[in-house]
């Protein structure tokens, strides 16, 4: 019975708290389930609706991407002294709108650590200060309407760093790769410029501008407003491959001298033009193509469109009598003649109608071949080179690369002028023998020397040594295989006549003390600019050194020089270049006597 | 209670009779060995039962607290990793901008390099010394102790070839370009052959000049590059326009 009543006491008394208590969780419960179906309606809104596009707009926001741009390879010579690189410069620029917000500007102070107010016109005269400008082009630059506008372009690092210090409001910088050539004219022409977008548009730069350009990488990252990166959210990164590295088979101090030589030249004899090509003869590697008046890459703009591009590879001249070898080779290939052959040489020779004489006034002599080639006789040659049918000509100066392209890797290449000799005038047939009715490049000219001075192989000029991609991969270029023009024996005994120039001729300055040299000179006339008669010569020499075993190959062309032809030498310029080139690659003195082929027989 | 139980409970009754009671019975015998005599009692008034219906309560302290403070050392963890991670991030930020810096006043540096090793401005220099090209040169053979070739001594009225202008590479400040343009002015004359004493000693003073400007520029640059602009602050804004 006590039990009984107890529990009914108890009973009661819950129920009756039962009951206040649900009133009051009732309520409790109510205002809750309020509130979370207002935050969950937010929370479906915000996060599952994305009313607003709020989180496409926050990550839009928030994300970074980040270009990282390649870096355009280096050209570099062949001891990889640098001829082309990109480095980093800036353009500062201004809003003109926001710079006016701004009349007054509190800058804080690194060096005194403190506060100071500056009025905008305080502002620019630093800014004018730090760029070394005039304050009134500055401020000019500076007031306007614009958004954007340049205050300068194109300055250091360095200057930026000052520039960023000053913290003048509405000014900024942009940062832009320029590419600059440390050696300027210096192998200009060779190394060629980029345009405003950095590609090339002349020399190397144009012709590898693919291995030189890299691949662009991006970064995509998250960052807060203040510009930290969000550490814990993703960052995609592609990285950059930057540009291969482009080594020459130039030597820029053989470079130098040779352009020096070359200006000299042209300024000494008042000339249109003069280019000197050197060559490695057994490589066909060019170690040096200079031109008068090369441009300077870092301001193509500067120079006159005619100097921009080597003329070395696009200009066509009439080679003369440089040509008398191809000649020379022709009949000795044929087997008909030797250097000792025996020639009775008129005054003046007439053949098929046509009368050829001689620079320098003879009586009739008993010449050799190499006397004939030694005082560069025209009417010699054409008495040996008639030999020959018209094709077979035709097919000789082919065959040491007349009328084709030599296929070196610059840009703008001429084939020069062969035409078929089917087509050759009454006199054509036989002054292409000595060089005139034919015109070529003086590259093209070089390699027919340098095919002599390797035992008959032509070459195919190689400028570029190698690429060395952005993770050290070298890629060497290889030669490409030459081709066999004439036999060695033939080679040796054309040496031999060229050697003769040097040592028996009347033209005697070329001497290089300790080397045995050769070469041969040229003298044609030039067509006149608007193709009616000549006008003017094309004085020119091609030589090669030590003659025992050739080699490096120097050709000097030097187009309408002023002044009596007979006074012009590049003989002087040729000892010059060449001794240069024979003390710079530590070429032994040569320890055989020179060779003399008699001019006369008797 | 039990004893109290026992005590009230005559010896009549049975060991199984629990009614109205669900105490426990507890048997004679269990609580009066054998052979000990049962004192005679006055049975007492039975005291009425209830049920306890207090829980027995455990002390739940320790599990709270050692919760709350598992979920405070969690926090903690986290805004530690958190912090030291972004505090990573500062420095790598830092660190990247010196490394741009020097990366910048590197390139800067090396293309003076290579702006000095030019040809152009060794021949300058070399004639601002008073230096002229070679004469004729001889060879020495180490074998047979001979000398072969021609070898002149230079005299100081030897011409050099024509000298090639230098890389226009900056257009440089003020300052600077009318300290270029001086030194040019003194190199012609030195390079046309027309080398007199003054013009050589003006064109080494010029010279100098530039040569010292040039390294105030680039002594100057360097420190200039590497110390951010903090705008009052601690921390370096990021570079972000190159990595």
């Amino acid at each position: 019975m006590a039990q009984d009543s107890s529990k009914a006491a108890r009973g009661a008394t819950a129920h009756q708290l039962n009951k206040v208590g649900r009133g009051r969780m009732r309520i409790g419960f109510i205002a809750m389930v309020v509130f979370l179906l207002v935050i969950a309606g937010k929370l479906v809104m915000i996060q599952g609706m994305d009313v607003g596009k709020m989180a496409e707009a926050a990550e839009s926001q928030r994300t970074v991407v980040q270009q990282l741009p390649a870096v355009r390879g280096k050209i570099v010579d062949a001891n990889g002294k640098v001829l082309a690189e990109s480095i980093l410069r800036y353009d500062i620029t201004v809003s003109q709108v926001n710079s006016a917000l701004y009349p007054q500007y509190k800058h804080y102070n690194a060096d005194s650590g403190t506060m100071v107010t500056l009025t905008r016109d305080e502002g620019l005269q630093q800014l004018a200060t730090v760029l070394g400008l005039p304050f009134a082009k500055v401020k000019k630059n500076a007031t306007g309407t614009k958004v954007f506008n340049y205050i300068v372009r194109d300055v250091s690092p360095a200057v930026e760093g000052k520039v960023a210090a000053l913290g003048v409001p509405g000014i900024y910088s942009q940062p832009q790769t320029k590419r600059v050539y440390p050696m300027g004219s210096v192998g200009g022409p060779i190394v060629g410029f980029v345009g405003a977008d950095g590609n090339g548009l002349a020399g190397i730069e144009q012709t590898m501008n693919a291995k030189l350009n890299g691949t662009n990488g991006s970064r995509t990252y998250q960052a807060g407003k203040n510009g930290i990166i969000i550490p814990t959210a993703p960052v995609k990164t592609s990285p950059a491959v930057d540009g291969q590295t482009v080594k020459l088979t130039i030597n820029e101090d053989i470079q130098y001298y040779a352009q020096q030589a070359a200006q000299q030249q042209k300024e000494q004899y008042s000339a249109d033009w003069a280019s000197i090509t050197v060559l490695e003869a057994k490589t066909g590697k060019v170690i040096a193509i200079a031109d008068s008046d090369s441009y300077d890459p870092n301001n193509p703009g500067a120079s006159k469109t005619a100097d921009v591009g080597s003329r070395t590879v696009s200009s066509v001249v009439e080679p003369g009598s440089t040509e008398k070898i191809v000649t020379t080779s022709g009949v000795m290939e044929k087997g008909l003649y030797n250097p000792m052959s025996h020639f009775l040489v008129p005054p003046s020779l007439t053949i098929g109608g046509q009368t050829f004489d001689d620079a320098f006034v003879h009586g009739t002599e008993k010449r050799t071949l190499a006397g004939i080639i030694a005082d560069s006789m025209n009417t010699g040659t054409v008495m040996a080179g008639s030999q020959m049918t018209k094709q077979e000509r035709y097919d000789w100066l082919h065959k040491f690369g007349v009328g084709q392209k030599t296929g070196i890797d610059l840009p703008g290449e001429s084939p020069g002028i062969l035409a078929p000799w089917q087509q050759w005038d009454g006199r054509q047939e036989y002054t292409v023998l000595f060089g005139q009715g034919v015109a070529q490049t003086p590259l093209q000219s070089a390699f027919i020397y340098q095919t002599v001075a390797n035992d008959g192989m032509r070459l195919k000029p190689q400028i570029i040594d190698s690429t060395t991609s952005a993770d050290g991969t070298v890629d060497t270029v290889k030669q490409a295989p030459g081709i066999r023009v004439i036999t060695p024996k033939t080679a040796a005994e054309d040496r031999l006549m060229l050697e003769g120039v040097a040592t028996m001729s009347h033209y005697n300055a070329i001497n290089i003390p300790g080397y045995r040299v050769g070469g041969k000179t040229g003298t044609s006339e030039a067509p006149a600019d608007n193709g009616v008669g000549f006008d003017g010569y094309t004085s020119s020499f091609i030589g090669m050194a030590p003659m025992e075993d050739p080699q490096y190959v120097v050709a000097i062309t030097v187009q309408r020089p002023k002044g009596s032809i007979y006074g012009v030498t590049q003989g002087a310029t040729f000892n010059q270049v060449m001794g240069q080139v024979l003390r710079t690659y530590n070429v032994p003195p040569s320890t055989t006597p020179p060779a003399m082929p008699p001019k006369f027989y008797k | 209670m039990s004893q109290l139980a026992s005590r009230v409970i005559p010896s009549t009754v049975g060991s199984n009779s629990t009614e109205g009671n669900n105490a426990r019975a507890l048997s004679l015998a269990d609580l009066h060995p054998a052979g000990a005599p049962q004192p005679a009692r006055e049975p007492r008034p039975r005291t009425p039962l209830s049920l306890v219906v207090s829980i027995p309560r455990r002390n739940r302290t320790p599990i709270v607290v050692s919760l709350f403070l598992l979920v405070v050392g969690a926090l903690a963890a986290v805004l530690v990793m958190s912090v030291s991670v972004s505090q990573g991030q500062y420095e790598l930020v830092a660190l990247t901008n010196q490394q741009t810096a020097l990366q910048k006043s590197n390139q800067a540096l090396e293309l003076g390099l290579s702006a000095q090793e030019a040809p152009q401005s060794l021949v300058a220099r070399a004639a601002g010394m008073g230096m002229v090209p070679a004469g004729a040169t001889g060879q020495i053979d180490v074998r047979t102790k001979k000398v072969t070739g021609n070898p002149q001594p230079a005299t100081a009225d030897t011409k050099g070839l024509v000298a090639l202008p230098p890389a226009d590479i900056n257009k440089p400040p003020a300052g600077q370009a009318a300290a270029d343009t001086q030194a040019k002015d003194a190199a012609v004359p030195a390079q046309d052959g027309r080398a007199v004493a003054d013009a050589e000693k003006t064109q080494t003073k010029a010279q100098t000049k530039v040569r010292a400007k040039t390294q105030a520029g680039s002594a100057g640059a360097a420190p200039a590059a590497v110390t951010p602009d903090l705008n009052g602050g601690t921390i370096p804004a990021p570079a972000q326009k190159d990595s």
